[in-house]
Order: C-alpha cells, then sequence, then structure tokens
C-alpha cells in the first residue's frame, strides 16, 4: 500500500478542498473519500491533516461550515464554498495548470540543454 | 444544502455553532473516524481492526484537534474585535442620525461648547506657554536664580544681588552649581546701518548661554576674554532682531555695528527659540547681548546698589533646598569679607528661587485664576448640554425601555449615549479648537507685556492634548447623566404609562433642577468676580494719579556716551534741547526726568532721614528732575518751593520730598529746611536740604500704594550717578495745542538738535497711565466676558428647564384652565417654579462667593472681596436673566386652549 503513493505537495490539499467542495457542500469525511475515489488512492493524505487545513479555509473566508445530519442521522459539519472561496479556486486553478503544464514541459522535454550536446 | 456565499454572514453562522467550539471539533472528529469505522465495518472487518485502521488512517487526532483549535482560537479574536468596531460603527451611524433628528438641539449644545472648549484652549495655550511648558533651555528646572536681601531694610528679598558680590558666588561653582553667570537689563541704542534705534539689551557674564545650555545658531557665544578691559567689543544678537534690522543675511557674523556708539562686532546669532530675559527677571527679551564688563566704579558699588541677576545650574545631585543653604551661608560671610563694601553691622541674607517660580510669580495667580473662571464656564456648558440631554433622553424615554425590553443592557446604552455625546462633542472640540487658535493669537497680542513676553503662545500639540482630554471627560461626563436619570425609570412603566400622568417625569424634573441650580450657582460666582474685578478696575481708574496726563506727551531720548562722554556735556545738551522744546509754539512746559511715574525702571534706594531714628532703613523711589518738571506734570507743590534754574552745582544741595515721605517723618508741617540723604545714616552721601514738599503722585500704578518719594535736581546730581541716570531721559512736553502735532514738533526739533538719537515711545502721558493699566483691564475684560458668556449658558438653561416643564405639564395646565385659573395664575405659576430654581442657586452661588472671592487678593483694588453691591448686582443681574428665561415659556403655558391641551396625547 505504502509503496504506489506520492506525498502530497504544500498547499496543494488547499486546492484540493476547493475544487472538491466546487460540486457542492461536504462534510471532511466526504471531502477525504472523494479525493481518494477521484485520485484513485495514489494521493495519499493522512485524514486528519485535511482539518486544520478546513478550518484555515474557513478562517480565511474562503468556505463556510454549517451543521447538518449526515446520511447516517449523526451530527455533522458540512462545509461549502463562499464566493471568494470560489473566485480562489478559479485563481489557483489556473496558477496550477500553469505551473503543471511548465513541469510536464521540462519534463517530456526532447531538445537538449546546449551543453548536453556536445 | 445552499452555499450562503456572502462573507459577513458568518455572524450567523457564530449562533449555529453555539458557544462551545472545543466540542464542536470534537463532534467533527469523531464523526470522520466513526464513519471511516463504519465503513470497515461494511466492508466485512471485524470491529476491532476496523477501528485500529480507522485510527490509523486519521492520525493523530490530539495534533490535529491542537492545530484546529489554534486557527479557531485565533479566528475567534479577530472576530470578536471585528465585532466590537462593527457596533462602534454603528453606534456612531446612529449617534449621527440622532444629531440630524434634533439639529435645532444639537446646534445649540455645539455651540454650547465650541464656545467653552475655545475660550478653555485660548486661555490654556496662554498658561499653558507662562506656567507649564518646558523654558527652552537645557533641563531648565536645574536653573536657579540667587537673589540677595538686607534685613535692615525690611525683609524681602531683592531678587537681585550686587554685581562685585558674582565673583564670591562664583565659589560655588562645582560644589553647589554646576556653573553660574550674571546679568543686568540694558537698552542699547543701535546704528551702523540703517535708522538708529533703541532695543532691549542685556550684558551678562561669559558663562551666561553656557548656563542655559543653548548653543548658537551661528557663530559663537561669549568667550572669557571678551569681557577684558580693552579688548574688542563683541556681541551676541537675537534671531529677531537679525530677521528684521539685517534681513536675515548669512555673513552677519563679523559684522561691525553702532553699540551705545562704540563700534561692536557681532560674533554670534542666538537660536530661535531663545528668548530671555523673561519678564520679572530682567525685563522683556532682549534682542543684543553684551560681555558684561566689570568697572572700577562698580567694583566699588556693593551694598548700594542691587541689580544684576545670578543665574546658576543646580550641580547634578544638589536639592534646591541644599543650594538655599549655600547661597545663605555665602551672603552671612560677604560684609565679613568686604567691610568695606557694606556698612558697619550689615547683614546680608540671600536664597535661591527656581527660574520659572521667580519669573512669574507675579503672573501665576491671575492665571490661574482665569483658567478657572474658564473652566468654570466649560462646567456650565457642560450642565446645560447634559440638562439638554436629559430632556431628550425623557422623550425617548419610550425608545430605550423597548431597547431594554428586546436585551440591550444598560452598558450597551451607555456607550450609545457616549457615541452620541462624543460625536457632538468632537464637532463642538473642532470648531472651539478653531476658535481657540484665533483666541491665544488675540490673546497674544494683547496681554499685557508683562505677562507674555518672551513666552511663544500658540496652540500647540500639547495644548490639543490637554483639549482632547477635556473634551473626552466632558463627553463621559454628561453621557452618563442622561442614564443614570434613567436609572430609577422601570421598564413596564415606561413601555405602558408615557406620557399619560399628568405629572410625569417628576423625579428626573428634579435631577434636571440640581443641574440647572448648579449651573445658576456657577454662573453667580463668575458674575460676582467680574463685577468685584469691574468694580475694582473702575476705582483704579477712579484714582488721582497725582499729576496731569492730559495735554501733554512724553517721549525718551537717549543719549549716547560716546558722543557725549563727559556729565557736562550730557547736562549742557539737555539744558539746551528742553530751551529748544519749550520755543516750540503752544509748548506750556517742558521738562524731563530719569523715569516717569509708572515706569518700568524706577529707581528705589535707602534714605536717612537727619534726627530720626527708625528701625528700619526706609525705602524711597527717586527721580532725578530737570528744572520746570512740576509745572510740565502738574504735580502741585504743597509747601515750599520747587526745583529750579538756581539749583545747580555750587548751591545748597537741596531736594523735594512727597508728601507720604514728609507726612511720615515730620508731620503736617515742618518737613521744610530739614535734611535728608540717601544711603544709611552712616553713609558719606551729603546731606540735602528739603525745600518743597510735591503732592503725592502714583508712581508705580494708580493700583498701587504712594511710597516716600525723593527728587533731586538733575543739575545737582553728583557727576557720576548723574551720567547714570541721565544717559536716556523722558521728555515731557505740556502744550495747548492738538497732541499729534505737538508730537512732530517734538520730533522734529531733537532730530534737529542731534539726528543720531533714537526717540523711544513718543506718546501722549495718558498712554502711560493707560499702560500701568494693561493686565488689570485685560483681566478684568476676559473675566467679564467669561461671565457674560456664563449668563448666557445659565439663561439658556433655565429657558430648556421651563419650556420643557411647561410641555410636560400641558394637561395640568389644561385643566387648571378648564376649572377657572386665569393666565395670570399660569404665568405666576410657571415663572414662581422658575424663580425658586433661581433663588435657591442664587443663594447657593453667594454662599459659593463667600468662599471664592477671598482667593483674588491683589487683583481687587478698593473694593471688598465681599463687596455687597458686587454680590447684589450678579444676584440680581441672575434673578433678572431667570425672570426673563422662564416669562418666555410661562406665556405659551398661559395661552393654551383647555380644550386641545386635555385631549392631546
Amino acid at each position: 500500500m505504502a509503496g504506489d503513493t506520492v506525498e502530497l505537495l504544500q498547499g496543494t490539499l488547499d486546492l484540493l478542498v476547493l475544487k472538491t467542495l466546487s460540486w457542492g457542500s461536504a462534510h471532511g469525511y466526504d471531502i477525504a473519500r472523494w479525493i481518494q475515489h477521484v485520485t484513485g488512492d495514489v494521493l495519499r493524505i493522512e485524514e486528519g491533516s485535511l482539518y486544520p487545513a478546513l478550518h484555515r479555509l474557513e478562517k480565511r473566508g474562503w468556505i463556510g461550515s454549517t451543521w447538518g445530519l449526515s446520511d447516517n442521522n449523526r451530527r455533522a459539519k458540512y462545509y461549502q464554498l463562499t464566493a471568494r472561496g470560489r473566485q480562489q479556486l478559479r485563481a489557483e486553478t489556473s496558477s496550477w495548470s500553469a505551473f503543471a503544464e511548465a513541469v510536464g514541459k521540462v519534463l517530456t522535454s526532447t531538445d537538449q540543454p546546449s551543453w548536453a550536446r556536445s | 444544502m445552499t452555499p450562503e456565499p456572502r462573507a459577513p454572514s458568518w455572524r450567523r453562522y457564530l449562533r449555529f455553532w453555539g458557544n462551545d467550539p472545543q466540542r464542536d471539533l470534537d463532534d467533527e472528529l469523531r464523526f470522520h473516524i466513526e464513519s471511516r469505522y463504519e465503513e470497515f465495518l461494511a466492508a466485512g472487518m471485524d470491529p476491532a481492526r476496523a477501528r485500529a485502521e480507522a485510527e490509523h488512517r486519521f492520525g493523530s487526532v490530539s495534533s490535529v484537534r491542537e492545530q484546529c483549535a489554534a486557527i479557531d482560537s485565533q479566528w475567534t479574536r479577530e472576530r470578536s474585535m471585528l465585532d466590537v468596531v462593527h457596533t462602534i460603527s454603528a453606534d456612531f451611524r446612529y449617534a449621527f442620525r440622532q444629531l440630524r433628528r434634533n439639529t435645532a438641539l444639537s446646534v445649540a449644545a455645539i455651540l454650547c461648547f465650541a464656545l467653552g472648549i475655545g475660550a478653555n484652549t485660548s486661555i490654556f495655550s496662554v498658561v499653558d506657554a507662562v506656567l507649564f511648558r518646558p523654558l527652552p533651555f537645557r533641563e531648565p528646572d536645574r536653573l536657579v536664580l540667587v537673589g540677595e536681601g538686607l534685613p535692615r531694610f525690611g525683609t524681602e528679598n531683592f531678587g537681585v544681588i550686587s554685581a562685585p558680590e558674582f565673583e564670591d558666588y562664583q565659589r560655588l561653582n562645582g560644589r553647589v552649581f554646576s556653573s553660574s553667570a550674571m546679568y543686568e537689563g540694558e537698552s542699547f541704542a543701535i546704528g551702523g546701518t540703517g535708522e538708529p534705534e533703541r532695543v532691549v539689551g542685556l550684558s551678562g557674564s561669559a558663562a551666561l548661554f553656557d548656563v542655559f545650555g543653548v548653543t548658537m545658531a551661528r557663530g559663537r557665544a561669549f568667550a572669557s576674554t571678551d569681557a577684558l578691559a580693552g579688548s574688542p567689543n563683541v556681541a551676541v544678537i537675537s534671531d529677531a532682531l537679525w530677521r528684521r534690522r539685517f534681513g536675515g543675511e548669512a555673513g552677519i557674523v563679523g559684522r561691525l555695528i553702532d553699540v551705545d556708539g562704540h563700534p561692536t562686532t557681532i560674533v554670534g546669532v542666538a537660536r530661535p527659540e531663545f528668548r530671555f530675559p523673561l519678564p520679572a527677571i530682567g525685563g522683556e527679551p532682549a534682542d543684543v547681548f553684551v560681555p558684561y564688563k566689570m568697572t572700577l566704579d562698580i567694583q566699588r558699588q556693593r551694598g548700594n546698589s542691587y541689580r544684576t541677576f545670578l543665574v546658576a545650574r543646580l550641580a547634578p545631585g544638589v536639592s534646591l533646598t541644599a543650594a538655599k543653604r549655600a547661597v545663605a551661608d555665602l551672603a552671612t560671610s560677604l560684609p565679613v569679607l568686604h567691610p568695606e563694601g557694606y556698612g558697619p553691622d550689615w547683614k546680608t541674607v540671600a536664597d535661591a528661587f527656581p527660574l520659572r517660580g521667580q519669573a512669574t510669580k507675579d503672573v501665576r495667580r491671575p492665571l490661574i485664576i482665569l483658567l478657572s473662571a474658564v473652566g468654570m464656564v466649560l462646567l456650565i456648558a457642560c450642565i446645560n448640554v447634559s440638562s439638554l440631554l436629559i430632556a431628550r433622553a425623557a422623550s425617548r424615554r419610550r425608545e430605550i425601555s423597548v431597547r431594554q425590553a428586546l436585551g440591550a443592557s444598560r452598558s450597551r446604552l451607555v456607550q450609545q449615549f457616549f457615541a452620541e455625546a462624543v460625536v457632538l462633542v468632537s464637532i463642538a472640540g473642532v470648531l472651539g479648537v478653531a476658535v481657540a487658535t484665533t483666541g491665544a493669537r488675540v490673546l497674544a497680542a494683547h496681554a499685557p507685556r508683562a505677562v507674555l513676553q518672551g513666552y511663544d503662545v500658540s496652540v500647540d500639540v500639547r495644548v490639543l492634548a490637554a483639549t482632547a482630554v477635556v473634551v473626552i471627560a466632558t463627553a463621559l461626563l454628561f453621557s452618563l447623566v442622561p442614564v443614570l436619570s434613567q436609572a430609577r425609570s422601570s421598564l413596564g412603566l415606561a413601555l405602558h404609562d408615557e406620557g399619560r400622568n399628568s405629572t410625569a417625569g417628576r423625579s428626573r424634573q428634579r435631577g434636571r433642577r440640581v443641574l440647572v441650580v448648579t449651573e445658576i450657582s456657577l454662573a453667580l460666582m463668575l458674575a460676582a468676580v467680574a463685577g468685584l474685578m469691574v468694580r475694582s478696575f473702575l476705582r483704579a481708574r477712579a484714582v488721582d494719579p497725582g499729576f496731569d496726563p492730559e495735554h501733554a506727551v512724553s517721549v525718551r531720548v537717549g543719549l549716547l556716551d560716546a558722543r557725549y562722554p563727559s556729565a557736562d556735556q550730557l547736562i549742557s545738551f539737555e539744558t539746551r534741547l528742553l530751551d529748544q522744546l519749550r520755543q516750540i509754539p503752544g509748548v506750556r512746559a517742558a521738562s524731563a526726568t530719569n523715569e516717569l511715574p509708572m515706569g518700568d525702571n524706577r529707581v528705589r534706594f535707602a534714605f536717612s532721614v537727619e534726627g530720626a531714628t527708625v528701625p528700619k532703613i526706609p525705602i524711597a523711589s527717586g527721580e532725578v528732575v530737570f528744572p520746570d518738571y512740576f509745572d510740565a506734570m502738574r504735580i502741585p507743590i504743597r509747601e515750599g518751593r520747587a526745583l529750579n534754574r538756581s539749583d545747580v552745582h555750587g548751591s545748597l544741595r537741596v531736594a523735594v520730598v512727597n508728601q507720604a515721605l514728609a507726612k511720615r517723618f515730620f508731620g503736617d508741617r515742618g518737613a521744610i529746611g530739614r535734611r535728608l540723604k540717601s544711603g544709611s545714616p552712616e553713609s558719606h552721601e551729603p546731606w540735602l536740604t528739603i525745600v518743597g514738599v510735591a503732592a503725592d503722585v502714583k508712581e508705580t500704578g494708580l493700583d498701587q500704594t504712594t511710597e516716600p518719594q525723593i527728587y533731586f535736581p538733575a543739575l545737582q546730581a553728583d557727576t557720576v550717578s548723574a551720567q547714570n541716570f541721565v544717559r536716556s531721559l523722558a521728555y515731557v512736553v505740556r502744550t495747548d495745542g492738538d497732541l499729534g502735532v505737538a508730537m512732530r514738533d517734538v520730533a522734529r526739533t531733537v532730530r534737529a538738535a542731534d539726528p543720531a538719537l533714537p526717540l523711544i515711545g513718543m506718546r501722549p502721558l495718558t498712554d502711560i497711565v493707560d499702560v500701568s493699566f494693561a493686565e488689570r483691564r485685560f483681566n478684568t475684560l476676559l473675566l467679564g466676558a467669561f461671565a457674560a458668556l456664563a449668563l448666557v449658558l445659565a439663561a439658556v438653561g433655565i429657558y430648556g428647564l421651563m419650556a420643557y416643564a411647561v410641555v410636560q405639564r400641558t394637561r395640568e395646565i389644561g385643566i387648571r384652565l378648564a376649572i377657572g385659573a386665569t393666565p395670570a395664575n399660569v404665568l405666576t405659576l410657571i415663572v414662581g417654579q422658575g424663580a425658586r430654581v433661581a433663588v435657591a442657586g442664587v443663594v447657593i452661588g453667594l454662599f459659593g462667593c463667600l468662599a471664592l472671592t477671598r482667593i483674588l487678593g491683589t487683583l481687587l483694588f478698593g473694593v471688598s472681596p465681599f463687596d455687597p453691591i458686587a454680590f447684589g448686582i450678579a444676584a440680581l443681574l441672575l434673578l433678572g436673566v431667570a425672570a426673563l428665561a422662564s416669562y418666555l415659556p410661562a406665556r405659551r403655558a398661559a395661552r393654551i386652549d383647555p380644550q386641545s391641551a386635555i385631549r392631546a396625547e
């Protein structure tokens, strides 16, 4: 199990949470499961570390929270994206894409650097 | 669940979240682990493994909880701060709305305060400059002045020493003083470039600027070699003179100017803030500072010339008490060390005084009284506005009750009222400061020289800070009153019987009445004080100065040492000039003296009467006068003759004394032919025969007592003293003609005699009387203005109270009218109510006066501090104002239509 997982880059958890919540409100457990599901369990996060991220995002005003009842009739805290969170998500998504694209270009490049040619 | 993404809505979540965020957090985390555990169970794991796996996947619960809690609590703190800001800004918005809704009331309140704050700030700017602000010297609190006294001549300390004694005092340097310097006030004629002019000067010893710890803006201060005989003349000039006369020229250092006819090099320019001397310790701020040059003549004059100031800086660690002891010890040793300088068996005492205290000893009391008076005006304004606000609070009682019912706490209501008060007072404060900046300028321009000269009066940060404190205290004070007055109104009562009973708000009215009574009593005290001041002023004004100030002009002409080096040359020039002045058409008499009555430089000296034994050597004021002086001044000669042209060198040495002296030593008759001399009985001064007794002249001011006075004939005076006295003479020219023409003629005549002589202070003789009055007039005017302001404010207060009472009692009055009361009855009822309040205030105020007016002390002249006329007028004035202020609402009450009044509400 441990061999085929990757560590999460610093700060990307926030982006994943925001993206997850862009589908609608969810509690922490849902968010964790959804991320694991979508990434096929490749992105292994220590589930507990999700919560400081959630609280931090709430403090920044990017997500809000309400208490509600879960499917199994328990009291659960639901998070949802705020307008500012949505803006933030857009901004981070495009900068992430740019970053990923740039890194991808380097990694897939077939051009050799000049000093390697000779 | 639809997201509600508006940011400020966190306030709502706050409530959902409840008041236990800690438990919520635990719930949230537990929910996660439980859900995972159930999922594993559902997938068929055995319970123990499922739990272990769920916990493993979650990680450290305690660490997560800690992190979250930290984030949350920080957030909560920020939010509660935001919350406060939000509430406050809401309060202020509400306050503005309230104030706008009651425009008339708000404007009245703001004006009351603006005037009160403006007056306070103006007066405080003066008081601060003179009494509180640190003087612009290094560690000014360590500076002391040393003064001596001769117990034989009375107990008073002269405040000065004798110049040769400075050398003795320098022995204290290092032990008691870290440095010390002597100085004397001077007056210099400067020339060289431009018009000759007379400036205030100072001659001081080398260390003068070091003692003050000041540096020069340009050039250097005195060097110890500057004072040596034969060294070139040097001077330091003030920043003011540098700008005024030399246009702020950069190359000023090294310039040669003419000081009293001697070519003198300017070696330095003082900093702009260095203004010295201050009033009472050497005169007005000097423009030209020169090194003090000791002469043999001065060396000899120990015990008979006290005119030198000694300023010293206390050595580190030396207390004022220690310094006092040290100078006292030193003074005791002086007659022992220098027996030739003092009379036999003379004792010398000395004392050290803080510089600031010595400079302000005469003005402190009047300034503090002015400040207290203006503080009282502000207090009255405060009471007034409180009273108005209580009235408004009453009309807002329903609103307040509703808010209380909805859960507003008492402190929340106070906060709301405070916000209103702050808004009100801040607006008034800004207006007040605007009033004050003008006020401070006007005060600085019109205050008598003796008070403000040398101080920088301005509304600066210190003054503004003091104003801010006053403003906030004011706001607190009167925002509390309406709420406290609300304290007794129980909630339910207010809600359902608002306005329904005819005697509504009795207790609240009582509270207001107490305020108005206080206000009236304060106003009465101010009015009585102002009355006493005005009566003192009139009394002093009516005093016969002893000479006739009408139809005469005076001018001071400074003679230059260099041009008239000998006493003979001086006297002959003077005599010639006087003859020329007498030839001006219309001139009845012309004469000259070393100092006119009420002048700043009156000479006082000890004298002895032949054959009289007195426990203490008496002091007289002396004048050296030219022939015709008594005619020119119109001072009546009561006995004997005036001094005339035959009293010259070689003839019998004579003098004229005033009635006060004659009466004290010779009874009603018999002064003529008796002899006196200056100095102690053992002195070697020549005996002078009294040839005439002149009427008493108020030589130090109309409101001062008359001292013994001796007139010496100028043509007979000793050469040395003549030179000292006669250097600058005050001429008096009495004319039949127009004073303006006379002044031009006199100026032309002097210029014709010697164009290089500076003419100083050409003015009608009446001016010298007015100037001696300036301080009294200033204090009287200000106190009068404050009293007038207090009266107006008190009138507004009474009017407000009565007008409100009438509105409150409309129903009651309607009923009274309906059952047969006449409008006259109603009028009497209301005016009577107002009168009761006024009488109570007046009576309390009169008692206050009895305690208060004593502190006026010497500010009063010719009236008792309990002057019944001043008190009576003040009382009548206030009663009259009160009657008028309650008559207007009473008339409205009398015109109430009973039917509509009863139906109303």
